[in-house]
């Protein structure tokens, strides 16, 4: 139990991870001659990449890593068990689409990225369920839910689009973007509709626990300018860095607001 | 009360709960300083905490006369070896155990640290041991309890205020139920220690006062 810097960054990638497996398939099914082998087997390997990144991180904040390999000992009872090997279970379904995508020449690839997607949000799922325990009212509330998918939907569009970018450039039509950008709206908005939870909650009066989503309304702002008007790395950056600093702070004030 | 089994030790032959008489505590805090020196605990750890919870006011009458509703009174906590216990129903490893006797233990052969038996206790009763990277809390001084003696805060505690009972099916049960300000609701975990309230003891989720002594209570 170092510090809960180690979960931030945990949940925040695993959520990254499953947002842009669902931007991948929706992006797949919609515009199916854009989404080049290239891009899914790019996409795939990134979010492989950081889910391991992310659960390596999470040891982090073990104080005694050797006894780890009892953490799926209470699956019955425990959420945070269910959390750990579900997690561990959307890593390795990623990397059974990745060998199919490269080795069966991307045979069955739409259906295991369903798989991978209702994999992924059922991992999210329990990832809420570990938060939402009957003795902390501040998390046991449908806030939780709403944030962490709110999270989904803005980290995996700002994910696969700055995947996509780095392979295909800027030159990608608008029209691909829409999809993406409506899907981190929709993020946005989820994100607002807990500002109504927190304003008619006696517990949240206080000004240090309402979590205001300035930071993903700026993402998605420079990001529409960007597709718009200046198409480069440099606005898109900024963007980005809006989006995680956002991520990252209310997600910090989400644990802190616990502390006893 | 004991028994002597089979490795010579006592055990014990009903469950033990904690009794606090909220009356008659004068919040000295002798039971935490006894408990840190029996189990010689580092710095940041209190297995046993005492809670002041004050509130209330002054109001001033047109006639220039004044009446206060002030109140405040202490509540020493520390594990209170729930009945549904939270740590031990969140705890991923299943160090976190609920004996025979109802006592929560720490299997320290299990436990790797994650904290979230911390983040459920309502009362913060498990605490993180830096120095081994794992959890610990109040065992109850078991091995006091075995050898017949009584734990260290009880027997420290200078007016009686702090006291334990052996229960065992045959016992009267108590109605002192812990369901008092700033505790939350008896029915979350059902609690299994016993106090007696003070006069003037407030509900749980009560906003009526404020723990008036938080720097002492919180985790370092």
């Amino acid at each position: 139990m170092c510090s809960h810097r180690s979960l931030i960054i945990f949940t925040l990638l695993i959520q990254a991870a499953v947002g842009s497996c669902i931007n991948l398939l929706i992006a797949k099914v919609w515009f199916p001659d854009i989404i080049t082998s290239a891009i899914s087997g790019m996409m795939l390997f990134i979010s492989v990449g950081i889910c391991l990144i992310g659960l390596v991180i999470s040891i982090a904040h073990l104080g005694k890593p050797a006894n780890s390999y009892n953490a799926i000992r209470n699956l019955k009872r425990s959420w945070l068990s269910k959390e750990i090997l579900i997690v561990n279970f959307f890593t390795g379904s990623l990397v059974i689409t990745i060998g199919c995508h490269y080795i069966f020449s991307g045979i069955f690839e739409t259906e295991l990225l369903i798989t991978n997607c209702l994999v992924g949000l059922g991992a999210v799922q329990v990832m809420v369920k570990v938060y939402q325990i009957r003795t902390v009212p501040l998390w046991n509330h449908a806030r939780t839910q709403i944030h962490f998918f709110a999270s989904v939907l803005l980290l995996g569009s700002g994910l696969f689009m700055g995947g996509v970018f780095v392979i295909e450039g800027f030159q990608m039509v608008l029209q691909f973007q829409k999809i993406s950008l409506i899907i981190a709206f929709i993020g946005f908005l989820m994100k607002l509709s807990v500002l109504w939870f927190e304003v008619k909650s006696t517990a949240y009066r206080s000004s240090k626990t309402r979590q205001l989503p300035i930071f993903q309304g700026s993402f998605i702002s420079i990001w529409i300018i960007s597709a718009l008007f200046f198409p480069n790395w440099i606005l898109f950056s900024l963007a980005l860095l809006c989006l995680i600093t956002g991520e990252t702070m209310n997600r910090n004030q989400f644990y802190r607001s616990v502390l006893h | 009360m004991e028994q002597r089994n089979k490795k010579g030790k006592n055990s014990l032959t009903g469950k033990p709960i904690f009794y606090f008489d909220s009356q008659i505590c004068t919040g000295c805090k002798t039971c935490i300083i006894a408990c840190r020196d029996k189990h010689d605990l580092e710095e940041s750890i209190r297995w046993r905490r005492v809670v002041e919870y004050a509130g209330g006011n002054w109001q001033c009458f047109p006639d220039g006369t004044f009446q206060q509703d002030v109140f405040a009174y202490y509540t020493s906590i520390s594990c209170n070896h729930c009945e549904q216990p939270i740590c031990v129903e969140v705890c991923p490893t299943t160090a976190m155990n609920r004996d025979a006797n109802g006592i929560v233990s720490v299997d320290h052969d299990k436990c790797m640290g994650c904290g979230y038996c911390a983040w459920a206790c309502p009362y913060s009763a498990p605490q993180f041991q830096k120095s081994k990277g794992q959890m610990s809390k109040c065992d109850f001084c078991r091995s006091e309890l075995e050898n017949g003696y009584k734990p260290a805060c009880v027997t420290s505690c200078p007016t009686h205020a702090l006291n334990f009972i052996l229960v065992d099916s045959t016992s009267e049960p108590i109605d002192d139920k812990m369901s008092m300000a700033p505790f939350p609701e008896y029915h979350l975990t059902k609690p299994n220690t016993h106090v007696k309230a003070h006069r003037s003891s407030q509900p749980s989720n009560s906003h009526i006062g404020n723990i008036a002594n938080p720097e002492e209570i919180k985790d370092v």
